[in-house]
Parts: structure tokens; C-alpha cells; sequence
């Protein structure tokens, strides 16, 4: 962990997300080991790390999916207990999975309506409603808002998870592999729609991607993981050129 | 207020043509025509009943008979005269013997006790997915059974009970049917209905959603079981004789059949699928007699109408495992058909244009 990378940490454990020295264990494997991690509201924070590094543990730690052996979740300064995937998404962390799992029968407005009632049953203070037309809208989902999720297109349907995600006006919002069979013209427009996102709703954002030049170009600040733990962390600048991340992630194929 | 409307003109058109059929059986039908079409009506409630929560939770369950069975016990015991209730159970225990209510009472009464009934069970039942949860229905028809045949004093056992006053008829059961297609659709589309619709279709991210599935299928149970036991009232005042062997496979599997058949995810498909079958079951029961067909006499076939109905539920999980509406209701087939006529109409214009 960067001393720097931990004394920012240290002074942003009230806005957003806070992950505190979180541990996973499978058995005796470490899926993941000390992980301190921060995304500020508004703030757009890059994962990466090859495969197996334990980002997906990661996220599902943070939204509730699977408890941490060790270390502590916060949101807002408040430790979420991490119980259930339920609780975290009301607390307000929303996310998108890695194997898309849209309600695939329903609709493409009803799949943004179960977040959406979720959220109106909740009534937070200080927070607008969300309306559900309008995210559909910033989506480019309109036209097709009648459709069953389950006959769009691949990149359609990751964009009705995100558009689910917002539904629950969330503080954060864990980003999966949002570019994940998406062509290069999708992926960067997917760019300009997640910043999108931050600015109008006003989120932190976490994105776990493998495609380098979408995380170089979408994130504020990235972390990189590798066995399960945090090897770097920095600006996208700082942390393409640092020695580390060269050899484990971009590896042989950046210095050929 | 909006929803309440929308359901009312969604629900109208299914409700308007089983109104006219019934009714025009009713006034112009023989004796044994409308005891079918009683049978239909109640078979109805039963079954749209069981959709309600296993269409919208995904969960099968097989334990839904039991609820007509509590509440048709229920009004047996409640509203049997004293003196016929003194020959056939002497014995009733909590002082059963000596109560008599008149029906409305008692059917109130039945409903109550069947949806705390339901609620109890229910408590156990939303804890459990999968096939576990499935088994679990299975044992509740079981227990049902045995009690229903073991406790003697209260229910007089495999022995039928008799002399229930026949208070309904068919009109009551056209009702009873109209009022639960509402229910059913009014829950189907409401904001439970539609996050445990999506819970059945992907546990973990409707759960990631924040949808509290445990408190939703609780309460999709606990409804289901209201309108079953509405089923089970129309069934004890009818016949006024019920015994344990009318609330187990033999009608678990009827209605069943009815759901699988229509699709169970819809209320329309419900409503066809009990339809068909009830035609169906009727025709087999025909044919299992022998009869004489062009001068020719078939040869009698028993068991013909449980064939048909496992036939039906093979050939239903083989080739169209969705039934036949799958996802649908009425008001969507007609309005795809609507939009697909427009595309088309669209269409043809632009080519006569070109």
C-alpha cells in the first residue's frame, strides 16, 4: 500500500466508500487480504488486476454477497455490517454483475422499476426520486424500454444493468466489467456515458475493467490488485509507468 | 388508485366472457352441465389461487390443496346441523359439538383460520429455495392429509362428513372466480408482484436490488392461500359432504395440470389452461365409460383421465415448459397483435410509396 495512496484514504473516510483492511478467506486461500480502498462521492475510481486477482471478491465483499473474514465496509462514515446483499443496497451501494443477470422476462422498464421501488419504499431524505424515464433516456434505453431484457443485444444489456443500478439512486455504484463484449466505438461511448452518470447523479463510482485504455481514460484513480492484495494505487499516470504493475499485470506484452 | 383501474380493465375481458358463458349455462343447461361448470368455476379459484404465488415467486408448490381442505373442514364443522354433527362426531373436541353458525359467519371464520394457517406455514416456507422449498409444500399437503384422516373426533376421518347446508351455487362461484382473477392480476402487476417476479428470474440481483424476497413470497403465499381457501368453501357448500380424499394428489394434480397447461406465470394462461383441461378431463371421463360412438361401442379405458392429465403435464414439460400464454396476459397478446398490424400497415405504405 502507497503511504501517500493511505494518508488520502485515512481523509476520506467520511464522504463515500470505505473499504478498511478487508480480508477474505476461502479455507486457507486468501481470495482477498487487507484491501483498504476509498471512492469519494463523485469520484470515478478504476480497479484492475489480472485474472484471479480477486476484484469480483472484491466487489461482492462490498455489496454484501459474501461476508469479510476480517476489515470493515463503510459508507458515509457508517460501517454497513456488511449482512446482506439487501441491506447494502439500501444503505445506497448499487452494482452491475460480470455475467449479466438481468430479470430477462421482464421488460426493459420493469428491470429499472424493481430497483426504483426499492428505493421509493426506502423514501431518503434529501435525495430526489430517480425517474425511471429519464435514466432510461441517458441510456439510450427509450426506444426499446417495452422490450424483454432478454431479446436486446449484448451491449444493450449491459446498459439496462446500469440503468438498474441508478434506479436505486445509489452513493456508489460498482461497475463489473461494464465494457465486457462491448466493441471499441460501444466501450467509448460507455466512457462518456459513465462520467455522464457521475455528474448527474452525483455518485462515486467503482469500475472493475480488463480493458486497459477504458480504465486509463475513464478513472480517477486506480487500484490495481494482484493474489488478492493491493499492489499500487494512483493516478491512471502514475500507475501505468509503475515498475510493479508493468511485470504483474501488463506484464511481458507492454515491454515487448 | 391508477393501478386499481388499470387491473379492473385488464382483468374485464376474461371476466365479462367465463360471466356469459356461465351464465348462459345456468339458465339453459342441464342439471349435470352445470355441476360442470361449478366444477370448472371452482377449479378456477383453486388454480389461479396457486398462481398467485407460484407464478410471481417461481416456487412450485404442491401443498396448496391442503388450504381447501382447512377451510372446506372448517365450514363442515362449523355449520353442520347439531343433531347430524352429534351422530357423526360425538367426540369433537374444544366444544365443536355444540357450536352451529350460520354459513356466512362460518365462512368467514374458515377464511381466517386457513390464512393463519397459511401464515404459519409460510414462515417456514419463504426460508427455503429450490427443490428444498418444493419438498417442504409436499410435506404440508401430506400432514394436511393425516390429520384431516387421522383426527377422527374432529373430522370424522376417511369417512365423508355430511348434512353441510348447500348454500352456493353457480352464480357464487362465477363470483368467487371474477373476484380472485382481480386479486391475481391486481398483485401480479402491483410493486410486490413485480419485484417477486424478478426475484424468481434472478435471485441474486434482485436481491442486490434491495428486494426483501423472504417478506414478499411470505406475503404471496399467505394470499394464495386466501383465495384457495375461497376454493374450498365453494367446494364443501356445494356438495355438502367432503371427505380427506378431495384435498390430495388426485386434485393437486388436476390443478396442477390446469397451471402448467395455461402457463403459470400468467393469470390468463391460468384461465386457459383450466379451461382445457376441464374439457379435456370431461371428454376422458367420457371416453373411460365406453361409449357408444357411431354404433360402435368403445371399449371402457379405466383410469383414462389421470392418463390425460399426466399426459398433459409430460407433453407441457417436454415441448412448452412456459404453457401456452408463457409470459403473457390477454392484454398483451392483443396489444403485440395491435402493434404488429401497425408495423405492418407501417410498412406497406412505405413500399407503396417507393
Amino acid at each position: 500500500m502507497d503511504v501517500a495512496a493511505s494518508t488520502a484514504v485515512a481523509a476520506n473516510r467520511g464522504s463515500g466508500l470505505f473499504v478498511d483492511n478487508v480480508t477474505k478467506q476461502f479455507g486457507g486461500v486468501y481470495a482477498v487480504r487487507d484491501v483498504t480502498l476509498s471512492c469519494e462521492v463523485g469520484q470515478i475510481v478504476g480497479l484492475i488486476g489480472p485474472n484471479g486477482a480477486g476484484k469480483t471478491t472484491l466487489m461482492n465483499l462490498i455489496s454484501g454477497t459474501l461476508t469479510p473474514t476480517s476489515g470493515n465496509v463503510y459508507l458515509g462514515g457508517q460501517p454497513l455490517g456488511a449482512t446482506s446483499p439487501e441491506t447494502c443496497a439500501e444503505a445506497g451501494i448499487a452494482r452491475t454483475f460480470q455475467n449479466i443477470r438481468l430479470f430477462k422476462r421482464l421488460t426493459v422498464r420493469e428491470n429499472v422499476e424493481v430497483a426504483s421501488i426499492t428505493f421509493r419504499r426506502l423514501k431518503r431524505e434529501g435525495i430526489e426520486v430517480p425517474n425511471v424515464d429519464e435514466i432510461l433516456d441517458l441510456l439510450g434505453l427509450s426506444a426499446m424500454a417495452d422490450l424483454k431484457a432478454g431479446h436486446l443485444p449484448y451491449g444493450h444489456q449491459r446498459r439496462v444493468e446500469i440503468a438498474r443500478a441508478l434506479a436505486l439512486a445509489p452513493r456508489v455504484i460498482l461497475l463489473d466489467e461494464p465494457a465486457a463484449g462491448m466493441n471499441e466505438q460501444e466501450s467509448h461511448a460507455l466512457i462518456s456515458s459513465v462520467r455522464m452518470i457521475r455528474d448527474r447523479f452525483g455518485c462515486g463510482i467503482v469500475v472493475i475493467e480488463h480493458d486497459l485504455k477504458f480504465i486509463m481514460e475513464v478513472s480517477e484513480l486506480l487500484y490495481v490488485m494482484h493474489l488478492g492484495a493491493v499492489i499500487v494505487s494512483g493516478p491512471p499516470e502514475e500507475v501505468r509507468h509503475d515498475e510493479r504493475v508493468i511485470e504483474v499485470y501488463l506484464g511481458r506484452k507492454a515491454r515487448k | 388508485m391508477n393501478h386499481l383501474l388499470r387491473t379492473a380493465r385488464n382483468s374485464a375481458l376474461p371476466i365479462i366472457v367465463l360471466t356469459a358463458v356461465g351464465t348462459l349455462i345456468y339458465f339453459f343447461a342441464e342439471a349435470y352441465q352445470v355441476r360442470i361448470a361449478y366444477a370448472f368455476f371452482m377449479n378456477l379459484v383453486v388454480a389461479i389461487g396457486l398462481q398467485v404465488f407460484m407464478g410471481n415467486s417461481g416456487v412450485v408448490s404442491f401443498g396448496h390443496v391442503s388450504f381447501m381442505g382447512v377451510s372446506a373442514y372448517v365450514v363442515a364443522i362449523l355449520t353442520i346441523p347439531l343433531a347430524l354433527k352429534k351422530t357423526q362426531i360425538p367426540d369433537a373436541p374444544f366444544g365443536l359439538g355444540f357450536v352451529q353458525f350460520d354459513v356466512v359467519t362460518a365462512i368467514l371464520i374458515a377464511l381466517a383460520v386457513t390464512v393463519a394457517f397459511a401464515w404459519v406455514s409460510g414462515l417456514l416456507i419463504k426460508r427455503v429455495s429450490g427443490a428444498a422449498g418444493e419438498i417442504l409444500t409436499l410435506a404440508v399437503l401430506v400432514i394436511c392429509y393425516v390429520v384431516f384422516n387421522a383426527w377422527i373426533d374432529l373430522t370424522r376421518g376417511p369417512r365423508s362428513l355430511y348434512g353441510i347446508p348447500i348454500a352456493s351455487s353457480l352464480p357464487w362461484a362465477m363470483l368467487a372466480s371474477a373476484f380472485v382473477i382481480f386479486v391475481a392480476k391486481f398483485f401480479r402487476d402491483s410493486e410486490d408482484g413485480l419485484q417477486l417476479r424478478a426475484s424468481s428470474e434472478n435471485m441474486l440481483a434482485a436481491r442486490s436490488m434491495g428486494v426483501r424476497v423472504e417478506r414478499l413470497r411470505l406475503k404471496a403465499w399467505v394470499l394464495s392461500g386466501f383465495l384457495v381457501a375461497i376454493g374450498g368453501v365453494l367446494h364443501a357448500t356445494y356438495l355438502g359432504t367432503i371427505g380427506p380424499n378431495s384435498y390430495y394428489f388426485t386434485q393437486t394434480f388436476l390443478i396442477m395440470a390446469m397451471v402448467i397447461l395455461g402457463g403459470m406465470r400468467s393469470v390468463s394462461g391460468v384461465i386457459v389452461g383450466t379451461a382445457l383441461i376441464s374439457v379435456g378431463s370431461e371428454l376422458a371421463r367420457t371416453l373411460e365409460n365406453g361409449p357408444m360412438v357411431f354404433g360402435t361401442k368403445l371399449p371402457t379405458m379405466f383410469g383414462l383421465t389421470g392418463f390425460f392429465l399426466g399426459a398433459v403435464i409430460v407433453l407441457c414439460m417436454t415441448l412448452r415448459r412456459d404453457g401456452i400464454m408463457g409470459d403473457d396476459e390477454f392484454e398483451d397478446v392483443l396489444r403485440n397483435r395491435r402493434a404488429s398490424k401497425a408495423a405492418k400497415a407501417a410498412a406497406d405504405t412505405a413500399a407503396q410509396a417507393v
